[in-house]
């Protein structure tokens, strides 16, 4: 039996609302934490 | 188009993942972390001399009669050998000296990282220096390694929402890592081996390991933050170091002239953890010292440029000394300061040598109270 739409709405906007979280996450940090190398000093 | 999910299952599945990777370091208690010493033994030399730190904070055991800490700034400007050697003498005793150094600036990191040497070394005496910094506006890179919200969210409390959440991004990248090591032991690094690790590729360089932790550059000057083809070829110099030792100020009213504090004022982030830096010092007995180590562009200053009174901007008892750069290249024209420099902020072999020798009496003095204690 299909889900019903209301839980698939809510799936969808979880998602959504997820994806905003780790874009902000993102945002408010420096571009070095997704390297695995110091990125200022030269070492 | 493809629906980006097959099903609902599917996608509530994938929104399942995503929560749960996002809440890991709230759910993931102190008490479920591995050992912070895994922590340390998953660092690699290019992140700066981390082998080694990890051998002094978790392995060597005893006091530190001076401990240099931070960023490659220090590690490069400070010829540890050269001082343990002095403060010996003086002693009359073997000094313990050593320098926990790592790359990439960052009141922050010196928090952290301090905080751990501090919880399994006493040491004396806390040499430190951060202020040349272009990233500190952000947390340090390497936060991710360092920071785990576990172990270190109530150390977040006075920050602003904005840097909470970079901490706590920062625990998320982090978390695979820790839950990794949970599994199985990092391997530590060999410190000493045959194969030349990236700091003597890099920087033609003594292994930091058999420095005392000291990082020295035996490359010429270049424009990269990095060294690369572009740096000159080193060329030895070693300017007469004469009488320039006297020339050294420790703050305090009589040389209160040879000073300048004209800002501009430090910005948040970096205040808010060079505070927590200075208390914990002060918290667990060691004496600091704060050592203005001079870059390239500050060479025909008059005076030592502070940004801030740093005992007031501290609220703690710190010791600021350093040498009006003017004097400490007098004589010498841009291109034999060049020779001291490997770039515009890090001193290579020639400068460390010359400004230690210059530095090191002074540093001595200081530390002469606390070999009483």
């Amino acid at each position: 039996m299909p889900p019903k739409p209301i839980v698939e709405y809510f799936i969808y906007a979880l998602i959504i609302i997820l994806s905003l979280i780790v874009l902000a996450l993102v945002i408010v940090s420096p571009p070095g934490f997704m390297e695995n190398k110091s990125v200022y000093q030269g070492f | 188009m493809r629906p980006a999910f097959g099903s609902t299952r599917s996608a509530a599945a994938f929104a399942l993942l995503v929560l749960i990777l996002l809440l890991l370091p709230a759910i993931v208690g102190p008490g479920q972390l591995p050992s912070r010493e895994e922590i340390y033994s998953s660092f690699w030399w290019a992140n700066g001399p981390f082998p080694y730190i990890h051998q002094q904070i978790f392995k060597e055991k005893g006091d530190i009669d001076i401990a240099f800490v931070g960023s490659s700034h220090m590690a490069q400007g400070i010829n540890t050998p050269y001082v343990q050697e002095k403060l010996g003498k003086k002693l009359g005793r073997p000094a313990v000296v050593r320098s926990i150094c790592w790359g990439g600036a960052g009141y922050d990191a010196l928090y952290f990282i301090t905080r751990d040497l501090l919880q399994h070394r006493k040491v004396h005496m806390l040499v430190f220096y951060d202020d040349y910094n272009p990233g500190w506006y952000w947390a340090n890179s390497l936060a991710p390694r360092w920071f785990r919200f576990g172990d270190n969210a109530k150390a977040l409390s006075g920050l602003s929402v904005r840097f909470q959440l970079s901490y706590y991004f920062a625990a998320i990248i982090g978390m695979p890592r820790n839950l990794l090591s949970l599994i199985r032991s990092n391997i530590p690094v060999d410190l000493i081996s045959k194969k030349k690790n990236y700091l003597e590729i890099n920087f033609k360089a003594p292994n930091p390991a058999t420095m005392l932790g000291t990082s020295s550059a035996h490359i010429g000057f270049g424009l990269d933050p990095a060294p690369t083809s572009e740096n000159a070829p080193f060329v030895d110099f070693a300017p007469p170091t004469d009488a320039l030792s006297s020339e050294v100020s420790i703050y305090s009213p009589a040389t209160r002239a040879m000073f300048q504090f004209k800002g501009p004022p430090t910005p948040p982030l970096p205040l808010y953890f060079a505070r927590k830096f200075a208390t914990q010092a002060q918290e667990n007995g060691a004496k600091l010292v704060l050592l203005h180590i001079p870059i390239f562009s500050e060479r025909k200053d008059a005076e030592i440029r502070e940004r801030e009174f740093w005992p007031d901007v501290l609220r703690a008892d710190v010791t600021m000394v350093g040498i009006p750069p003017a004097r400490l290249f007098a004589g010498m024209t841009d291109d034999d300061v060049r020779k001291l420099y490997y770039n515009s902020a890090h001193l290579n072999t020639n400068g460390q040598e010359y400004f230690t020798s210059i530095i090191t009496p002074s540093l001595l003095e200081l530390y002469a109270p606390q070999a009483h204690r």
